[in-house]
């Protein structure tokens, strides 16, 4: 027994030591990566940064928060090129993955914003913008600046004339194929169905080609950006709604204008022509799936077509692609949804304002061509705001063979984004969208779909209501003049 | 005839015994051979608990690129900081209740013993905002001091009831000989507490390495910070990324097994620690 | 007189010394329980969206609470997995502690594997469970096809009843070693006697553990009871890592209800969550209340 306690006394001490010890190690180890980045960048510079401390005294120390899971991704990349580009301002990036908005909440709270912060993941930008955290950019923002970049890119975060946020990246959802699986189901890889008919066709063809060994279709249902990536999309693109049921030609929330989509996708579900296990499945498992070989076609954004050529283990085996989503038949297809939620503020207590701006402006230049200068293979069919930056990323033979490019830059002129999606800001009392949506397709036989549709709207407007007394939303952008979904 | 009944009814005893240590041992055994497998061959699935092909990449991945050293260390800090102040702060107060009799002392008891039943994600909101207050958000200290508070009095009072059964003989005649409060906790009591101190020690080892909660809210803003039950299950949540499989195995698998070993060491000391405990109840 | 003044120095003294012996408890006491508790309460009573002032309005947080139908499923789901556990894992405890206290060979081995469990961190074990039931590719599926049993792969966590189902087998999992060394404990306090004495009036095995264990086990029997209850109060690293509350809301439970209010909702929804938390407390704390009427008046009646 004594010899046991003993023992124990030991293991503690030696914790108490390892207490003292680690922490200091981490910080000699996380200076010593990141000097070991600036030397590799740096290249010139390296004298400088070997010397570390003594270097950057001069510089404009500035501190960036990202929503990145890995400590490796183009936003870092690109900043170390900033920093090694010139030597007045220093960019440190921080990335905080997942629970990135909780971090930035607290932040807010006590005042601790970082310089620059991405906005990206955020339930609702604005709300940041209008407590007075975000620094107004119309000052730094130049005519010729505004010629460069997509129009939208600046009336997305627009209070009161004031821009305080750039979007940076232009997001929207294509339906990604496998087209071995097409060939095995005797379909033709090229020709990916234009309508949800012939996409349902496909999928019980693969399905039945696949007898328990791949399915036709995978639907995410435990995600909750699911039924934004499939059910709204689909309406958007057939001018039936706005994002989350959101009606502009009627100013409120509409989700019976959803429910022949909902059907479409109950149907798939009932009929066993989704990758079983849809119900708790995540969007990574579906991605899992997909590229191995499982699933014939699901719904993802532009993003991917990055993530597979580029950062997924198997994305370079599989022989998928990349198509815009179907519609119903008989439709006509309205403009395409482009998703604007990311971009980054300036902080309103940063004392280098001007300088976060270059810092930000070099980025957008940058970020879409910096993976392919840290490896060559890592090529990128580009997603920017600014044309130039497309053009010059998609005229490379290296993104021309890229897998999914074609996919991914058809009908890309086709693209709108809405200035302000309601739902973001609402605080809604009782189940959400995504709370309910999957039980309407899991259990379509049996709820009254009408009366939850029904009572989805009530909800979302009674709180819509609320926001627009609060001053939160303004009744005139909710119902604009002339709105047209084929024309917006 | 009557030897028969008794080897029917002894089988019985095996059977139950045995499926119920399956059940038990399975997924343990399960996560540590998938931990082997290869991402393809564990997303494939199927009805085999071995590897077809031995893959021991995934334990070097897990360790370097999702910074499992960093979590280690981290988890190690934690509990063995929590430990040590769990068994300062605890056995001095556990001694007070034991040992002395005041007028709110019944209060502090009951008022110790209802906490236990505050569900811990009612008070992690304003906990953050605590640590906020007091500058510890982001510092690994605020998961260490944290957790040491919730897991207080349970312990404590496993702690008092022991020392309340120690005869008083001994500290009767130190009083005799002079000892102040302090000297008789010090010289007689804690020397005598050894063994509920160590399974204390154990318990609030165990809760911290096994938190989850708590330090998933306190390391939000600091991923460095992050114990390996957070990190492993992080692995999880990488929203827009994929997941990888073998990773997050191989990483559970680091995540359970120092504490199974340290079980199969110290079980003794588990086992008499619940039984100590229940005796008051 | 003399000694009258040295006895109220020793006892200032010993009062000085309690008290700071209690201080270092007493202050992690009031910084992370009794002021976080009291700050939710206040909480509760305003607007507030996480960053921005707090705004006061009134009870209107509870009478969306007491609307709130998705909450009040939680608080059933929170009382029916309660229930289930407990009329699984009481019984099957106790006859594990019976058998494992039976004159049997490796005894101790049986008793250590059963009790491994407990030492397992339930959110970790939540990620190998979630794969072992995942409908597709999962063991459990597998091996349930290969052995016949099934002709297509169960959806385990996809249904509201089948994810419970789990939900419980995993928390059965975790817990049973715990409740089985518990009623070990006790079953060894019963003096041997009894039983031998049992033996000789020719009592079999089956009345000796009605007639002497059971009644014996009395006490300890409630609290055994309770810690399953609470701990089925507390339910939320394996309900949060194996469905997230879904599909829906179906199976979500009171703690994950609140951390979801908390840490995953948009709009201005921390004072709502406030309030939650604060109806959380009272259902809680009346169970424990009941455990406190329960034991007490049990140790009164030992007392008389």
């Amino acid at each position: 027994m004594k010899k046991r306690i003993a023992l124990l006394m030991a293991l503690t001490m030696a914790f108490s030591v390892t207490a003292c010890s680690g922490g200091a190690q981490t910080e000699t180890k996380t200076e010593t990566e990141t000097g070991k980045a600036e030397a590799e960048k740096a290249g010139t510079e390296k004298a400088e940064t070997e010397n570390g401390e003594a270097g950057s005294e001069e510089k404009i120390e500035l501190t960036m928060w990202a929503r990145a899971s890995s400590a490796e991704n183009n936003q870092t990349i690109t900043m170390d090129e900033f920093n090694a580009s010139q030597d007045k301002i220093h960019v440190t990036v921080e990335c905080y993955g997942d629970n990135y908005e909780e971090v930035l909440k607290l932040a807010s709270q006590s005042k601790e914003l970082p310089d620059i912060f991405e906005i990206s993941g955020l339930g609702n930008p604005t709300s940041y913008m209008e407590a007075g955290l975000a620094a107004p950019l119309n000052d730094y923002i130049t005519d010729d600046m505004r010629e460069e970049f997509n129009p939208s890119a600046f009336t997305k975060y627009n209070i009161d004339g004031q821009i305080y946020a750039i979007p940076h990246q232009t997001r929207y959802i294509r339906a990604y194929y496998n087209r071995d699986l097409f060939e095995k189901a005797g379909l033709d890889p090229d020709a990916f169905p234009e309508t949800l008919e012939g996409m349902y066709d496909a999928a019980k063809a693969i399905t039945e080609a696949g007898n328990g060994e791949f399915y036709g279709f995978g639907l995410p249902i435990k995600s909750g950006s699911t039924w934004e990536r499939n059910v709204d999309d689909i309406a958007i693109l057939s001018g039936l709604t706005g994002p989350f049921g959101f009606d502009y030609t009627q100013g409120k929330f509409d989700f019976a204008k959803q429910k022949p989509i909902i059907e479409y996708f109950a149907k798939l579900y009932e009929e066993g022509l989704m990758m079983p296990g849809a119900e708790s499945l995540d969007i990574e498992v579906i991605r899992a799936n997909f590229i191995a070989g499982k699933i014939g076609i699901y719904f993802d954004g532009s993003w991917m077509v990055n993530g597979y050529n580029n950062e997924i283990e198997g994305g370079d085996v599989t022989n998928w692609d990349v198509a815009p989503v179907p519609i119903f038949e008989g439709t006509e297809r309205a403009k395409d949804y482009l998703m604007l939620e990311s971009g980054h503020c300036i902080a309103a207590t940063s004392e280098h304002p001007a300088e976060a701006f270059e810092a930000i402006n070099y980025l957008y230049h940058n970020i879409y061509s910096a993976p392919a200068r840290k490896d060559a293979s890592m090529v990128a069919p580009s997603l920017s705001l600014i044309d130039s930056v497309n053009a010059e990323i998609n005229s490379t033979e290296a993104v021309k063979a890229l897998k999914g490019s074609v996919g991914l830059t058809t009908g890309t002129e086709n693209l709108s984004s809405f200035v302000v999606t309601p739902h973001s800001v609402l605080t809604l009392e009782g189940d959400d969208r995504n709370t309910v949506y999957p039980l309407l397709v899991i259990n379509s036989g049996e709820v009254n779909m009408d009366e939850e549709l029904s009572k989805l709207s009530e909800r979302y407007n009674s709180a819509l209501e609320k926001a627009v007394a609060e001053g939160l939303l303004k009744q005139e952008d909710l119902k604009p003049e002339g709105f047209d979904y084929y024309t917006r | 005839m009557k030897k028969n009944r008794i080897t029917f009814g002894r089988i019985c005893i095996y059977v139950v015994l045995i499926l119920m240590t399956i059940y038990c041992a399975f997924p343990l055994i399960y996560a540590f051979f998938g931990s082997f497998k290869s991402s393809v061959e564990f997303l494939n699935g199927g009805a085999n608990i071995l590897p077809a092909e031995w893959d021991f990449s995934s334990y070097g991945k897990a360790w370097k690129e999702a910074n499992f050293a960093q979590y280690t260390i981290n988890s190690l800090i934690i509990s063995g900081m929590t430990v040590v102040l769990t068994l300062i702060v605890g056995s001095m107060a556990a001694y007070v209740l034991a040992r002395t009799s005041f007028r709110a002392k019944p209060a502090l008891l009951a008022v110790l013993g209802l906490v236990m039943f505050i569900p811990n994600v009612v008070l992690i909101f304003p906990i953050f905002h605590m640590c906020q207050t007091l500058h510890l958000m982001g510092n690994i200290w605020s998961i260490i001091i944290t957790q040491t508070a919730s897991g207080l009095p349970f312990l404590v009072i496993l702690m008092q009831s022991y020392m309340v059964s120690i005869s008083k003989e001994m500290d009767e005649a130190a009083e005799i000989d002079g000892c102040s409060f302090f000297k008789k906790f010090y010289l007689i009591i804690l020397p005598l507490s050894k063994p509920i101190l160590a399974t204390a020690a154990l318990f609030a080892f165990k809760n911290a390495w096994n938190s989850y909660l708590l330090p998933l809210a306190l390391s939000l803003s600091k991923p460095e910070i992050r114990p390996l039950t957070v990190g492993v299950i992080a692995l999880k949540d990488m929203g827009e990324g994929i997941s990888a499989w073998n990773i997050m195995i191989a990483g559970s698998v680091l995540a359970i097994f120092p504490m199974v070993v340290v079980y199969l060491f110290m079980n003794r000391f588990f086992i008499e620690g619940i039984t100590a405990g229940s005796v008051k109840g | 007189m003399n000694k009258a003044v040295k006895g109220r120095r020793n006892k200032r003294a010993l009062h000085l010394q309690m008290f700071l012996m209690l201080l270092p408890m007493l202050i992690l006491f009031f910084l992370f329980c009794a002021y976080p508790l009291f700050y939710s309460i206040y909480l509760s009573f305003t607007k507030y969206n996480g960053f921005t002032d707090p705004v006061f309005n009134g009870v209107d947080n509870y009478l969306r609470l007491f609307r709130d139908e998705s909450w009040w499923n939680a608080v059933k789901n929170t009382f029916q997995l309660t229930l289930m556990a407990y009329v699984i894992q009481i019984p099957l405890s106790l006859l594990l502690a019976v058998l494992v206290n039976s004159k049997i060979k490796g005894q101790n081995f049986f008793r250590t594997i059963i009790f491994l469990p407990n030492v397992t961190s339930t959110a970790i074990i939540g990620i190998i469970f979630f794969f072992m039931f995942s409908s597709y590719n999962g063991i459990v599926n597998g091996i349930l096809m290969q052995l016949g049993l099934i002709g297509r792969p169960i959806e385990w966590l996809g249904h509201t009843f089948s994810a419970k189902v789990v939900i419980i087998l995993l928390n059965t999992w975790s817990q049973i070693g715990y409740l089985m060394i518990m009623f070990l404990a006790a079953i060894q306090k019963i003096p041997k006697e009894l039983y031998e004495s049992a033996t000789l009036d020719g009592a079999s095995k089956w009345q000796q553990f009605r007639s002497v264990t059971l009644p014996l086990l009395g006490e300890m029997f409630q609290v055994i009871s309770m810690m399953c209850i609470l701990n089925g109060f507390q339910l939320f690293d394996s309900v949060k890592v194996l469905t997230g509350g879904g599909p829906g809301n179906q199976t979500s439970v009171m703690a994950l209800y609140i951390y979801n209010y908390f840490f995953n909702s948009t709009g201005a929804q921390q004072g709502y969550a406030s309030a939650v938390s604060v109806c959380a407390t009272f259902i809680t704390a009346a169970v424990g209340a009941v455990y406190f009427l329960i034991t007490s008046k049990k140790f009164g009646q030992k007392g008389e």
